[in-house]
């Protein structure tokens, strides 16, 4: 639920915060009427403190055109995370605000006469209504500072993005337009629900010992959660080393369900990719498209591509989803029980047949056949399902849910292979667009997805994860070009009350490079929903 | 976020929104009906996915050019309505995601009218449920695959199959077995999935009941082989196997068999019957001899059906593929090109995609195609093929009518009987050029 996790997402926070560092000092007394102005090349900068405590930065050059660009940042983990953790390891809880995206991003939308703004939020984690609050305090001092500004568009990713839509359902009038990218929809519930399959998942097949839910109050519960992270890796860096001849983690033995998958000679990448398909994951990753084996397919002494590309791929690209999920499930779950005072994840009334769906059919090979997928769903099925506290559930439901109603021209945004924040998210809100039968054109959706083939491979023909990610791929995994295009898109509706044609947007997908060019693609609905 | 300065990484990405903005002024504003791409006054596109190369590209992999082949017979005849017909075919290597991106690639990219032949159970439901081409009224005709599943016009409401059911194939299959081996011992080898499963329902309905049932997992059969299924055929005393598996598990079937010394009466099943592509695969002529299978095309030794002379005859001229070698495969995919012209004819001259679907759902049924047995399609089936005749494989390979001619079984998916068609395909028309 960030766009944090994935190292390009880290490069961007480090690039931010070190343009801010080297160019702003942040006030070490806040003063929430009074922020902190700098004018530097044409730009004027300020720094500033909401009533709460949250910092908070905004910036409009001299030809500033009266349009700011209202920026809400996504999830960042509440607390610090253990230097071993992969990718995110050492990682310090920051509060600094964030303006824009990235830097490219934000000297783009500066150097054409926008305005650009974002609060720090006063508490990490999910903690959306406090930054509404926040959010709305940055746009009042803006307003206060540059009383030229005419039209607000409301922006933001991931969790920003479901903020987006809170600001908007909750402050009628003040925005002109809204851009919820790779955005939480309806309710944080819903992504918990397929958070559980695959925590639950991990748990029955290759680690009994994961905990998964209940952790305990404060630095215990927290020492719980760490570990099942660790957990969690050392299972997939067994099933990662062992996925082309199927061995099963040392941890899964201790299983008495899952030892009866061993037994049966059934090879733990169909049961990682069965984890995956009940949970809704996407095949295709960052780095692995899911359908390509090693060395040269036209070769015909290559004899293993196509066992490869049809067995094990599928179950490599849910390996490296699961990774790049598993913290960010594992962080939201534990901040959200702590908050909640109890258990939320829930998979007790969970058809994993259904969930599986036609899907059994279509990784059929991977899966190892019907009798293996029937082994693996009766294993699903004796496994003691999740249930959550009554309680817990009643206050997360209380949570304030967004209300998928599009009042004003939207931009929607997201990565059709999302390892976690699926693009169910987006669906959901394109599908309550067209249950409306809008005449008019007020909302547009642009759905990124990677080339055909993408993964790398060793000479050795293993898994390479050294090459770059291609953008379009992952969490929040955007180029900058793909942001502008947004932006253009939010502007044009915020200056003319309503999106361009679809004729031109269809263009746009078209040009820019990474969108789908399927005006009428439907991605996955979450789980949930089906 | 002060004192930014312009990079040139900046100025070229405002640059390229710029030329965006500017471009968007000048957007053609020739719409065309979303629902009437890839057809004009002189021509018509389809695609078809197919496994042109890879692990089930072998036999699979001539379909598509022979279908090609045919088109270009009709279209240097004049088309259809003076429309030349063209089948784009995409390599998928059977590869459900592939298949998804080479069908995207042909809508949104090629944009085709349509989908003809495409190919495989698993890819096609791929392509079904990340593309829905019904919901976008794309006609997707002809799927070669006897999964029933595809045939539910509520669900898939343009999608037509081509092949009799797996379903249909079991039941029929089922009843050849208990009326020509009363009293042996059976067993079966299927494939683990929705093939294999699709036949095992139709067995069950004929009331076949088997001394050995083993199925293998798609892909499986190369490594580690089929030897423990083999073995415990033998073991289990079986006179008879139904080989209910692709191409290269029964070619692995029968030649781990040999190597055992076992030597049952085979039935193979049409998906993996095909004898050119089973010595192509090092299977000798000899280990199928006497074997018995199905088939609802004319035998490809046939020289006396005018479809099978014809084709023939249009496949030597006509056919661009690697390998034009006459088979089954050629056959099947010459009498889907010959079906497709068919259908763009029942349509009409003024050709649309939801007027194809309703020609194919109100006249498909009475086509006249080198099939023996009757297509299905009406407008609550879209169901291909719904029969089979049973023969046995000569000492060249060839699949000939068992006692000399063709006996046709007809039956559905559901629970309907098995019976003695006597449906008397309709003549074939002159040069096999449509002109209905």
């Amino acid at each position: 639920m960030s766009n944090r996790i994935t190292r390009r997402g880290a490069a961007i926070l480090a690039s931010s915060v070190l343009a801010l560092a080297t160019t702003v000092a942040i006030p070490s007394v806040a003063n929430a009427a009074d922020p902190t102005c700098d004018t530097a090349l044409g730009i004027t900068s300020c720094n500033g403190v909401g009533s709460d405590g949250a910092l908070y930065t905004f910036s409009a050059p001299a030809n500033f055109g009266g349009t700011l660009y209202l920026w809400s940042h996504g999830y960042r983990y509440p607390v610090d995370l253990p230097a071993a953790i992969p990718v995110v390891g050492g990682y310090k809880v920051t509060s600094t605000p964030e303006p824009a995206p990235s830097t490219d991003v934000a000297k783009a939308l500066l150097g054409t006469g926008f305005g650009i703004a974002g609060s720090g939020y006063s508490k990490q984690g999910w903690s959306p209504e406090l930054a509404v609050k926040s959010q709305m305090e940055v746009v009042a001092a803006f307003k206060k500072k540059f009383p030229s500004t005419t039209k607000v568009i409301a922006w933001g990713a991931s969790e920003g993005g479901f903020i987006t839509q809170l600001l908007v359902d909750q402050n009628p009038g003040t925005f002109a337009s809204m851009a919820p990218l790779c955005t939480v929809s309806n309710d944080i519930g819903s992504s918990l629900d397929y958070a559980a399959d695959i925590l639950w998942g991990m748990q029955t097949f290759f680690d009994p010992t994961i905990v998964g839910r209940g952790y305990a109050p404060g630095l215990a519960g927290y020492a719980q959660a760490m570990g099942d992270i660790g957990k969690i890796f050392v299972a997939l860096g067994a099933l990662q080393a062992g996925i082309t001849v199927g061995t099963w983690p040392e941890t899964a033995k201790a299983s008495p369900l899952a030892a009866n998958l061993i037994a049966a000679g059934i090879p733990a990448r169909s049961a990682l990719l069965m984890v995956g398909l009940i949970a809704g994951l996407p095949t295709q990753s960052a780095n692995f498209d899911g359908t390509t084996g090693p060395g040269d397919p036209s070769n015909p002494l290559n004899q293993d591509y196509d066992r490869f590309a049809l067995a094990i791929s599928p179950a490599l690209g849910v390996l490296e989803n699961i990774a790049s999920a598993a913290v960010l499930g594992i962080v939201v779950n534990y901040d959200l029980e702590q908050q909640m005072g109890g258990k939320i994840l829930d998979n007790s009334t969970h058809d994993y047949v259904a969930r599986v769906g036609d899907a059994g059919g279509t990784f059929n090979m991977a899966l190892s056949g019907d009798a293996a997928i029937a082994g693996m769903q009766q294993v699903l099925k004796l496994a003691p399902k999740w249930s959550a506290d009554a309680a817990a559930v009643a206050k997360l439901k209380a949570l304030k849910s967004t209300s998928g109603k599009v009042v004003i021209p939207t931009v929607t945004m997201h990565s059709l292979n999302d390892p976690a924040v699926f693009a169910g998210n987006t669906q959901w809100l394109t599908d309550k667009y067209l249950a409306t039968n809008s005449a008019t054109e007020m909302y547009a959706s642009f759905i990124t997805a990677g080339p055909e083939h993408y993964s790398n491979f060793t000479a050795a023909g293993l898994p390479d994860t050294s090459y770059p990610a291609p953008t379009s791929t992952g969490h929040c995994g955007f180029s900058s070009m793909q942001f502008l295009t947004v932006a253009w898109m939010a502007n044009y509706g915020a200056q003319n009350g309503v999106l361009p044609d679809a004729e031109i947007t269809q263009f746009l997908r078209e040009t820019i490079p990474g969108f789908s060019t399927d005006d009428m693609l439907e991605t996955p609905r979450l789980k949930i929903y089906e | 976020m002060s004192r930014i300065t312009r990079t040139p990484r900046l100025i070229a990405a405002v640059a390229a929104v710029a030329v965006v903005g500017l471009a968007l002024a000048t957007v053609p504003a020739q719409a065309t009906l979303r629902n009437e791409v890839g057809v004009t006054d002189s021509s018509v596109t389809f695609g078809i996915t197919v496994p042109m190369s890879g692990i089930a590209a072998p036999g699979y992999n001539k379909v598509a050019p022979a279908a090609q082949g045919y088109l270009d017979y009709i279209n240097e005849n004049g088309g259809v309505f003076g429309r030349k017909v063209t089948l784009k075919i995409e390599d998928d290597r059977y590869a459900p995601a592939t298949a998804v991106s080479k069908t995207n690639k042909l809508i949104l990219k090629d944009k085709v009218f349509g989908l003809a032949g495409s190919l495989g159970t698993a890819t096609h439901l791929a392509v079904l449920k990340s593309i829905n081409p019904g919901k976008r009224g794309i006609p997707d005709l002809f799927v070669s695959t006897g999964y029933s599943g595809f045939d539910n016009p509520k669900k898939y409401p343009t999608t037509f199959t081509y092949l009799p059911s797996y379903v249909m194939e079991g039941k029929i299959v089922g009843k050849l077995l208990a009326s020509k081996f009363p009293g042996k011992k059976i067993a079966i080898l299927y494939q683990d999935d929705d093939y294999g499963r699709d036949g095992l329902a139709g067995f069950k309905s004929a009331g076949t009941t088997f001394v050995s049932s083993k199925g293998y997992a798609s892909g499986s059969q190369s490594s580690p082989g089929l030897g423990a299924q083999i073995t415990a055929f033998k073991a289990a005393g079986a006179d008879v196997v139904v080989l209910f598996g692709v191409s290269s598990a029964n070619g692995i079937a029968i030649a781990t068999a040999a190597k055992l010394g076992f030597a049952p009466q085979w039935i193979l099943g049409s998906v993996g019957g095909d004898a050119t592509t089973l010595k192509a695969l090092g299977i000798p002529a000899a280990l199928l001899n006497g074997a018995m299978g199905a088939s609802f095309l004319p035998s490809t030794s046939d020289d006396k059906d005018p479809y099978v002379a014809k084709f023939k005859e249009i496949n030597e001229k006509y056919n661009k593929g690697k390998d034009k070698t006459w088979d089954n495969n050629i056959l099947v995919g010459m009498n889907m090109g010959m079906t497709l012209v068919t259908a763009l004819r029942a349509a009409g001259k003024n050709l649309t995609r939801a007027g194809l679907v309703k020609a194919l759902e109100a006249k498909g049924g009475t086509f006249a195609t080198a099939g023996l047995v009757p297509l299905g399609y009406s407008a609550t089936s879209h169901a291909g093929y719904t029969g089979y005749w049973f023969g046995a494989y000569d000492a060249a390979g060839n699949l000939v009518p068992d006692g000399g001619k063709y006996t046709i079984y007809t039956t559905d998916s559901g629970s309907g009987a098995v019976v003695t068609s006597t449906y008397v395909r309709p003549a074939m028309p002159a040069n096999a050029i449509p002109n209905n």
